[in-house]
């Protein structure tokens, strides 16, 4: 059992982690993300520093790593969970699930609570943390309250997916909150889990080992579904479907998936973003270049050529 | 640093202050201001000279301290700061501060001071143009735009403008002060030929020459005074008025045995003020119209493109596209901005990409090695 100086020892182990000039600059998921990395990488060397009498001689290596790992969790919750929180209480409307499922209605009350405590336990894995950078991005930034209404207003290519092609008939604001909640679940993918495919030995796995053959991934979903309806009960299997191949490239959705097109596209903008303090004279808004370059790596990255030329269009008529 | 810092915003300040002195001295002679008026700014004109001259001096010795007086001359401006200072100081400034005082040493000095101040007169004329020439100062002061190479560029082609309409000015002066200098001495000769008819008609009509004087002169709005045997015959104006409007160059002295006529040359004097007026208002406009549009020009089309091309591709988060405008699309640097943005652009995210994924971290050993 670590004492209070040990505690106190690592807490400032951490800080100086997070206080290092490249990780401070980043946001708190990503910064997470890096040390984590550091630590993966440098296992050895770090297990023969923390011995030394500057680190943590008196703790055990798997005591100081597990103290390093949960202090700087505790720390990253903290800084993202309570406006986190105040976001899905206050500005995603959970009706909307009752109006894209076949499923019996249930109070938004019902849904609102179930995903608040969704959202903290998918939180407490690393990789969904990280990844939920985009997610948190998105929703502090008011991105899709900026483009899904030119979307509608402009009744071009992306309005068409998300309508008539999806066939799903919601009103613009209702689309918003449809998107929120399956960005909510979407990084449930990159939580590993216990899974046997068919015709292979039993793995754990994540989206990530899954997204190039469809059959695998369809077996994956299937499994991850089972394991999320534990804790979300009631929303349907089409939302949580879509969840999941919003991780995937184009290639692997299926024509009607476009929401999940659209938010593969979306959570990759917002995943890195970084708001520019000030724009150079004479360059290209933020997102207008973002979409641009992402034009030339379409094929690359798997998003879709249309639905990248047309949010390019529409940062560049916004000055986005 | 911080002297220095203090001393360039002085002068900045005095350019500015002299481009006001220089506009003003012409408009006082234009509107005929007082002469304690016109005196002051003659005053000041001799220091902002001063200081000029000093400050290039100061710039001259700094420069050979460090073994690069060429560099300054030909790359720093030396060469304005030279042409806007000394000659103005021996040329300008100086001997018209010489005139005042001589004007008023005019009774003692007799015939060869006062044939030195009209040789005078004559210099000042042409090198007032010069003075021109202070407004290129104006470029090595002013930082109207961030890029370095857009100061640089508009100051060389606005320097290179201003010094050309200055050349055809000055060549020109000497044509122009010519004509001035035909009128005065037109304007001399006439009024004697106007004396000796008094002196004929007195002779072969006996017309009383005081009558026939006030008569003929009363009609001449340029006659301001008339002596005859030391005694006045006719004024214009008062004593006190031509003590304070009327200083030397402002009249002619026609002296004819024992005739002394007074003669304004104010309008030849506003002709020559409205010249330069105008010249000075074609320079400073230019100069302001260089440094408005010409910069803005040069630094839509040229240093903004360098300046993101840079930060794109030494800085590791700046993926910031360049903005290219259809109708410079085919211009050398938008080629380049088109290649930046579709093909280096999209390959440094790849690159980053594919490295986040195998590194992972921005951390090293040795960012631990300072944990205490």
């Amino acid at each position: 059992m670590a004492s209070e100086t040990q505690k106190q020892k690592v807490t400032g182990f951490v800080t100086h982690l997070l206080n290092n000039p490249d990780i401070k600059i980043e946001p708190p998921l990503v910064a997470e993300n890096l040390i984590i990395n550091f630590i993966s990488k440098n296992l050895n060397q770090l297990k023969q520093t923390f011995k030394s009498p500057q680190f943590f001689p008196d703790l055990s290596w798997d005591e100081a790593l597990q103290l390093i790992l949960v202090d700087l969790r505790e720390r990253i919750l903290d800084s993202i969970l309570p406006e986190l929180i105040e976001y899905l209480n206050n500005n995603i409307n959970y009706g909307v699930i009752n109006k894209v499922s076949e499923a019996d209605s249930v109070g938004a009350s019902f849904y609102k609570n179930k995903f608040v405590e969704f959202v903290k336990t998918v939180l407490t894995h690393k990789d969904i943390r990280y990844n939920f950078n985009s997610v948190y991005n998105i929703f502090k930034y008011n991105m899709l309250e900026k483009y899904i209404p030119q979307i509608f207003e402009r009744r071009e290519f992306v309005f068409n997916e998300l309508t008539k092609v999806q066939k799903m008939n919601l009103k613009p604001e209702e689309y918003i909150h449809y998107l929120k909640i399956i960005m909510l679940i979407k990084n449930v993918a990159y939580m590993k889990i216990n899974f046997t495919p068919k015709d292979g030995p039993p793995q754990k796995a994540s989206v990530n080992e899954v997204r190039k053959s469809a059959k695998m991934l369809g077996q994956f979903m299937d499994k991850l579904i089972a394991e999320i309806k534990v804790n979300l009960p009631s929303v349907s299997d089409k939302i949580m479907k879509m969840a999941i191949k919003s991780n995937v490239p184009e290639e692997m959705t299926e024509l009607e998936d476009a929401s999940a097109r659209f938010i593969y596209i979306f959570t990759a903008r917002y995943q890195d973003y970084k708001p520019y303090k000030k724009i150079d004279r004479g360059a290209e808004s933020p997102d207008k270049s973002w979409f641009n370059i992402a034009r030339k790596n379409a094929e690359f990255n798997g998003y879709n050529r249309r639905m990248i030329d047309e949010l390019y269009r529409i940062a560049g008529d916004n000055n986005w | 640093m911080k002297s220095k810092k203090i001393w360039e915003n002085f002068i900045l300040v005095a350019i500015f202050l002299v481009i006001v002195q220089t506009f003003l001295d012409d408009y006082s002679r234009y509107q005929h201001w007082s002469i304690p008026a016109r005196n002051m700014l003659l005053l000041t004109g001799l220091l902002f000279d001063l200081i000029f001259s000093i400050e290039f001096i100061v710039r001259t010795l700094l420069a050979n301290k460090k073994g690069q007086v060429l560099r300054y001359w030909l790359y720093g401006r030396g060469w304005v700061d030279f042409l806007s200072s000394i000659p103005l100081l021996l040329f300008n400034s100086g001997p018209g501060v010489y005139l005042l005082l001589s004007g008023r040493m005019e009774e003692g000095a007799g015939a060869i001071a006062t044939l030195n101040i009209l040789k005078i007169v004559k210099a000042i004329r042409v090198t007032r143009i010069l003075r021109l020439i202070r407004i290129m100062k104006i470029f090595g002061k002013i930082h109207n735009a961030e890029s370095k190479m857009a100061q640089r560029h508009t100051s060389t082609i606005a320097t290179t403008a201003v010094f050309t309409i200055i050349i055809v000015l000055v060549i020109s002066s000497f044509f122009t002060g010519q004509t001035f200098e035909r009128a005065l001495n037109s304007r001399t000769k006439s009024y004697n030929n106007m004396i000796q008819s008094i002196k004929n008609i007195n002779n072969t009509m006996e017309i009383p020459l005081r009558p026939l004087m006030y008569k003929l002169f009363s009609g001449d709005v340029k006659i301001l005074r008339a002596h005859y045997e030391d005694l006045l015959v006719f004024s214009r104006i008062s004593e006190e008025k031509f003590n304070e409007f009327y200083r030397m160059d402002d009249y002619l002295l026609v002296e004819n045995d024992s005739f002394r006529l007074f003669v304004s040359v104010v309008d030849i004097n506003k002709q020559i003020s409205a010249f330069n007026l105008q010249s000075f208002f074609i320079i400073v406009i230019l100069v302001f119209t260089f440094m408005i549009i010409y910069t803005k020009h040069f630094v839509q089309t040229i240093s903004d493109i360098i300046h993101i091309i840079r930060r794109g591709l030494t800085e590791k988060d700046y993926n910031l596209q360049v903005k290219i405008r259809e109708e410079f699309s085919e211009d050398e640097i938008f080629k380049l901005a088109e290649y930046y943005n579709d093909v280096y652009l999209p390959e440094k995210l790849r690159k980053q990409q594919e490295e986040k994924e195998k590194k992972g971290t921005v951390l090293s050993m040795d960012d631990l090695m300072d944990f205490k």
